[in-house]
């Protein structure tokens, strides 16, 4: 072999594998998704523990109207519903009892007789949390109450609020806190059968989080 | 060297790099699976300390759903307890049966990760903190044992709990401390009636009429003597109630206009009707009266002008005689449109102007609107005026129309005339312009009174509002049923009088018998006497006239007064027995069964009176 072919070679082998040494090193270099969901996993567990801690005065306050304002002009005062001590969980879980809806062989019973804290309780959440998740990530956060053990009757309560951007992105984590829910009848007991067990139902806060 | 290459061949070169780069990936893959598997760690243990939390939350959650309910049944039956401390005793054993209760259910509620055991009964302890809110602490049972175990089961946290402390959002405190206030100074109640009655009795003696008792508005008298002393306890009333009664009451047994009660009835839609009528009138006669003397000077101007201008003394007597003519005629229209503008408002009824009802700032505006118009207070000097430019102008018609007429004396006549017009028409401008300005504020004020009654009269028929609430809700809610007044305030409480303390009133109050039992001696010795006992006073040649009664008032039945915290309706309770849940505020339930109210009615008059009939 001449002497120019062999360094030719020399050359080739060396780029060859500076080649190689560059692709481990830029392998090595990338970001771990791995680690993101398990930042975004904490995360997503601090604002669940948020949400149960913060009342919704640290937000500015929640109030609704147990009636329409075209109802009653009149009982426009008495009829509003001012919560600003409650906590976020609780807001959610009195939701819950007052929105329920519950399906006892073909009859459905409904508890609650408005549908405005629930629309405005989905608003008030949807501010907080864009406030606090969106900037990093996107959101969604579901609230569902339970199924009873052995008794056949069907609870419905579902409540989602999102906001995930635009583009349809990673999911990162998805953290829940399981909760008890008292079923809306222990509520309307008498007051006598105050010692007997109550039926209490998992109330689940579900918080997915999506990369941006 | 013999050749001229480098230290090592390139590819040796290569080699070592490829070496370089393989350990640096390493290096970065075993810190980066520590780093992995740390965080892995921390989000484990996170995940029991959440869940921990979580649960703490829960137990806090459940316990101040089990004060909510114990809260609403004892504020409900709070007359039943004879202390505050029996009753916040009462309190706190019913939250920890409740909260006892929920402890048992909970395991059923959580995933199997979770373990709750706990036989004994956790301990509340209610306190007050400021604003009258509550604080309960808890102690949870010494056995509770908590065990959360990671999804892998690696890791188990036994968290304890010991102690709970709940802030509780209704007022509880307040309500208990208002209801004592008001249960032990039901004094006042007696006392404010008894003043009302002095007040009515000696209003009709000093108007000259017979003494006239009435159990009916004892009766009345009495529950504004209650919703008074609410007034001052609770800083609001149950004063649709009242009200109500008081309407019912002035429309079912008396013609207002005489009714002594009528100074304290709310005005009717006709009342307010009639004097929007009232002031319209008025509005267009003193609008007539200005535009009228307006009309006048300008006759007044335009003859004195014509003086000067007219060649033809023919044609110009004419028309002096015609713009004269005018003129006076302007001028009676005028006299004659304020003096009826003045009738109407001299007119306006006196038992109206004393009126103490919503209408009341209408009357007191409507009377300063009249003393603010001399010509209305003092008709005789706008009518002698008038009566002067008149003749004066009478008479210039009678020279213009006799042959010697001297144009140049004339004009300075007319001119003085039309001055005296003018003096008259420029301060009378002013005030009537202000007059109408007022009356046409009145007119605004007073449609919205109508609306504000008519509102509340259309919306609130006679058997309050539950008819019309629940034919409006009846068609959102179909299972709603009729509620009475109490589950209605529930519901929807009033709202308070004055913002703070910020509680609603409920009452019910039935006044039974109202007997009056005279006592000076005419009245014992001769049974429903019209005349009173005579004392005469010889040394200053006085009599004094002097009845005496006691009255007593019973109640039918207990009264029942029920407050609540109009600002934090923050409790969950279903609505009148259904199944159907909302926010309500905490009710503090008072019933008692003081029946008798009595006090002595003395009257004592230098002028002589009657006394008539005592009216059932």
């Amino acid at each position: 072999m001449s002497k120019g072919s062999s360094s030719i070679a020399d050359m080739l082998v060396f780029a060859l594998l500076a080649m190689l040494a560059c692709s481990f090193l830029t392998q090595a270099g990338t970001r771990d998704d791995l680690l993101e969901s398990v930042y975004a996993s904490s995360f997503a567990k601090n604002i669940l523990i948020a949400i149960q801690n913060t009342t919704s005065k640290n937000f500015g306050g929640f109030e609704y109207s147990l009636l329409s304002e075209d109802l009653a002009p009149m009982l426009e005062k008495s009829a509003l519903r001012n919560l600003r001590h409650k906590t976020l969980a609780q807001l959610l879980i009195e939701d819950a009892i007052c929105n329920m809806h519950l399906r006892i062989e073909k009859d459905e019973v409904k508890f609650g007789i408005e549908q405005e804290m629930d629309t405005r309780l989905k608003i008030f959440l949807k501010k907080i949390l864009d406030n606090l998740i969106s900037p990093r990530f996107g959101y969604r956060l579901r609230a569902l109450a339970g199924q009873l053990n052995g008794v056949s009757v069907g609870v419905h309560f579902d409540f989602e609020i999102e906001n995930l951007g635009e583009d349809q992105h990673r999911k990162l984590c998805s953290e829940s806190v399981t909760m008890c829910l008292p079923l809306p009848i222990n509520l309307a007991s008498e007051a006598s059968d105050a010692g007997s067990p109550k039926i209490l139902i998992a109330f689940k806060l579900n918080l997915e989080l999506w990369s941006r | 060297m013999k050749d001229k290459n480098g230290f090592i061949p390139l590819s040796t070169a290569a080699i070592l790099l490829v070496l370089l780069a393989i350990s640096m990936v390493t290096h970065f893959e075993t810190l980066k699976s520590q780093t992995i598997s740390e965080a892995y760690e921390d989000v484990k243990i996170i995940a029991l300390l959440t869940t921990a939390e979580s649960i703490r939350n829960d137990l806090q959650s459940l316990a101040r759903l089990a004060i909510y309910e114990s809260l609403w049944s004892v504020g409900k039956r709070a007359s039943e307890y004879p202390t505050d401390r029996s009753r916040e005793n009462a309190i706190e054993n019913l939250a920890s049966e409740k909260f006892s209760s929920f402890l048992y259910s909970m395991p059923l509620a959580y995933p199997t990760n979770v373990t709750i055991s706990c036989s004994g009964k956790p301990a509340f302890k209610l306190l007050e903190t400021e604003n009258g809110f509550a604080i309960a602490w808890i102690k949870l049972p010494e056995d509770m044992q908590v065990t959360i175990t990671s999804t892998d089961g690696d890791a188990v946290l036994l968290p304890k709990y010991e102690n709970l402390e709940i802030f509780v959002d209704s007022r509880y405190f307040l309500l208990q401390d208002r209801m004592r206030a008001f249960t032990e100074k039901l004094e006042d109640v007696r006392l404010g009636w008894a003043w009302l009655e002095y007040a009515n009795a000696y209003s009709q003696i000093l108007a000259g009429k017979s003494l006239r008792l009435n159990p009916r508005i004892s009766g009345t008298l009495f529950e504004l003597a209650w919703a008074n002393h609410e007034l001052s306890i609770f800083g609001s009333a149950d004063y649709i109630e009242t009200s109500r009664k008081l309407t019912e009451f002035g429309r079912a047994q008396f013609n207002p206009a005489e009714s002594s009660l009528s100074w304290l009835t709310m005005p009717s839609i006709d009342e307010a009707l009639a004097i929007e009528r009232l002031i319209g009138e008025c509005a267009f006669l003193l609008n007539e009266t200005k535009a009228n003397l307006e009309r006048a000077r300008n006759c007044m101007t335009l003859a004195s002008v014509a003086i000067e201008n007219f060649c033809d003394e023919n044609t110009l007597s004419d028309y002096l005689a015609e713009k004269i003519d005018k003129a006076i005629d302007y001028l009676t229209k005028a006299y004659s449109n304020a003096k009826e503008a003045g009738v109407k408002l001299t007119s306006f009824p006196n038992n109206l102007n004393k009126k103490k009802s919503i209408l009341s700032p209408v009357y007191e505006r409507l009377a300063g609107a009249r003393s603010s118009i001399r010509m209305l207070n003092h008709p005789e000097i706008f009518e002698n005026v008038i009566l002067e430019i008149k003749g004066s102008l009478a008479k210039k018609v009678v020279a213009l129309k006799s042959e010697n007429i001297d144009y140049e004396s004339n004009e300075d006549a007319l001119k003085e005339i039309d001055e005296k017009i003018g003096n008259l028409f420029s301060p009378a401008e002013n005030e009537l312009l202000q007059c109408v300005e007022v009356l046409g504020g009145l007119m605004g004020d007073l449609k919205k009174i109508q609306k504000v009654v008519g509102g509340t009269e259309k919306n609130m028929p006679s058997d309050l509002d539950l008819n019309f609430l629940t034919c409006a809700l009846d068609s959102q809610r179909p299972k709603f049923e009729i509620l009475d007044r109490e589950q209605f305030y529930e519901i929807f409480p009033p709202q308070p009088v004055k913002p703070h303390p910020g509680i609603s009133v409920l009452h019910e109050l039935k006044v039974g018998n109202v007997k009056y039992r005279r006592e000076d001696p005419i009245g014992i010795l001769i049974p429903n006497s019209p005349l009173p006992t005579p004392i005469p006073l010889d040394a200053i040649g006085v009599t004094l006239w002097w009845a005496q009664w006691e009255v007593e008032l019973s109640l039918k039945e207990n009264f029942i007064e029920q407050i609540m915290d109009f600002q934090n309706p923050t409790l969950l309770r279903p609505i009148y027995g259904s199944l159907q849940i909302a926010h309500e505020p905490l009710a503090y339930r008072w019933s008692e069964d003081r029946e008798i109210f009595k006090f002595r009615l003395v009257i004592l008059s230098p002028v002589e009176f009657n006394v008539a009939q005592i009216e059932n």
